[in-house]
């Protein structure tokens, strides 16, 4: 599949809470190319006196249907997200633009080297994207997720996650910076370098890695790979700006 | 001049297809320091009406984009080159 | 055309005569940044005023702020559509700086740290119109929003508010800056929509 800068009309199909703070927005768009796992779409909203915002979000579908699934987070005081989480309703029409990317990337292939996502909050949206790419084809490189999260409530496709985590136990890493689910081995706090390197493939078996979340979370993330002692031509980094 | 030049039209097809390109894994050479990147590690702002690429190894603007309601304007300061994958046929 | 996005309004709410036609009112202020902008110590920056024959007048951040430093609340539109109601702003008005500049001449070329020049006409910076400004709302301007200091014009698109300001250049005529050489309006008037050129 490729990546290209074309308009496409999308109609919304379903908008239903996904946590307290997010929405999962599927949308219809007949004249969608397919697309791989980690891409993005640019949705572009116009109001009456021409004034517009664009905005970048990661798909969590993949292939070659025309639905697009999106997870969008509401940013307090945020312009463009309490619309899209409180105020769209099925049947609206949106611009969007893509299937956008080719960096933040993964496709199943004859690589056997395995793959480490590293997700913070609505980052883990790419990583969603690349492990149901990598379900789809049922790949045999291993791939693993470190997810980090604030608390329980904060959670991206729970059920998606406790699934292929029960099928692969060591597949899914849920890391909680604040409040855990009871019963929950470690308590909650910050990642840091020595949970990462816990919770992460070993840099002795040279995993392809993807970081994504905000700038700030990659940036620390990014680092602390690096005294690790994985390479940096083997990570592939997405930020979304803010801390 | 050499004799057997042509002009700008009959590169349409090349150029069409040099511009066409996927951005993100785009390679770039910075022209201050020399290094190479893919755009996707590139360290950009986003600002109105001008988006900012600088290189993330010394800080040097690449280019810039400024936009209006009706222009792209792609103003290419620091950039010695630009490579990118042929696209498959 | 672009599709009209149904219930979006960009945050709005109703204008009471004080946004400009083809604007929209935003609560938050728009810039989206991820990295590196120039980053001006308070210790090195200088505002220079650059006049006929080169004559030049200087400031440091010390000297500028002992000109008087205002208080005052105003309104700002960006020529990408958006306008901000009632950000209160301090800074120094243009009317003290020039107090000492011995100019014949009409127009300025401001310059940025990084480069960017924008024109204005020195009647859009005297009479309580321009200030060089160090905080909005209450907060010293970040390097994002154009810290350690910014030209401020309110009754001009925003982009002629110069971020990281670093002096004044007269002219004899009007020429285009950057912005301005790139499409933009050389004068810049939101009321009389004089968004491109």
């Amino acid at each position: 599949m490729t990546s290209g800068a074309t308009w496409h009309i999308a109609t919304v199909a379903t908008v239903r809470p996904l946590t307290p703070n997010a929405s999962l927005i599927t949308l219809g768009v007949p004249t969608w190319p397919g697309n791989d796992g980690g891409q993005h779409i640019d949705v572009r909203l116009t109001a009456e006196g021409g004034y517009q915002a664009t905005r970048s979000y990661s798909l969590a579908s993949v292939g070659n249907s025309t639905r697009l699934e999106l997870a969008v987070d509401r940013v307090p005081d945020g312009e463009v997200s309490p619309y899209l989480v409180d105020d769209l309703r099925p049947d609206d029409q949106l611009e969007i633009q893509g299937p956008l990317g080719g960096w933040f990337v993964w496709k199943p292939s004859s690589d056997l080297r395995p793959v480490q996502l590293i997700a913070g909050g609505s980052g883990v949206v790419p990583c969603i994207g690349m492990l149901r790419a990598h379900s789809a084809a049922q790949s045999t490189t291993p791939m693993r997720l470190l997810y980090g999260l604030r608390t329980p409530e904060d959670l991206f496709f729970a059920d998606e996650l406790k699934t292929l985590g029960s099928a692969n136990p060591a597949a899914i890493s849920l890391v909680f910076s604040r409040l855990t689910p009871e019963h929950w081995p470690d308590p909650p706090g910050r990642l840091s370098r020595d949970s990462l390197a816990a919770h992460t493939i070993g840099p002795e078996q040279r995993p392809r890695l993807f970081v994504c979340g905000s700038t700030g979370f990659v940036e620390t993330v990014l680092s602390w790979l690096t005294e690790l002692g994985h390479g940096s031509t083997d990570i592939r980094a997405e930020r979304f700006g803010g801390i | 001049m050499a004799p057997d030049h042509v002009d700008g039209n009959a590169i349409a097809g090349l150029l069409a297809e040099v511009l066409a390109v996927e951005p993100t894994t785009t390679v770039t050479v910075c022209h201050s320091c020399g290094d190479e990147a893919v755009l996707a590690q590139s360290t950009v702002v986003m600002n109105v009406p001008d988006t900012t690429v600088r290189c993330s190894a010394c800080g040097d603007v690449l280019f810039v984009i400024v936009t209006t309601d009706t222009e792209h304007t792609l103003i290419v300061s620091g950039l010695r080159l630009l490579r990118m994958p042929r696209p498959t046929p | 055309m672009a599709l009209i996005t149904r219930g979006f309004r960009g945050r709005s709410s109703p204008a009471d005569g004080r946004i400009p036609p083809g604007q929209t009112q935003v609560h938050d202020w728009p810039v989206l940044s991820a990295g590196a902008t120039p980053r001006i110590s308070t210790d090195e920056f200088r505002f220079t005023v650059r006049s006929d024959d080169d004559t030049e007048y200087s400031w440091d951040w010390d000297e500028l702020h002992a000109l008087g430093v205002e208080e005052f609340t105003i309104d700002i539109h960006c020529v990408t559509h958006w306008s901000k109601l009632g950000m209160r702003w301090s800074g120094v008005p243009l009317d003290a700086i020039f107090a000492s500049v011995d100019t014949r001449q009409n127009f300025t070329m401001a310059q940025s740290y990084g480069g960017y020049t924008t024109n204005v006409a020195l009647s859009d910076l005297l009479d309580g119109k321009g200030w060089i400004a160090f905080e909005a709302d209450g907060i010293p301007l970040s390097p994002e929003h154009g810290g350690p200091a910014r030209l401020l014009i309110p009754h001009l698109y925003f982009w002629k508010s110069a971020k990281w300001i670093r002096g004044l250049t007269m002219m004899p005529t009007d020429r285009p800056g950057f912005w301005e050489e790139r499409g933009y309006h050389l004068h810049g008037d939101p009321w009389s929509e004089e968004r491109y050129s």
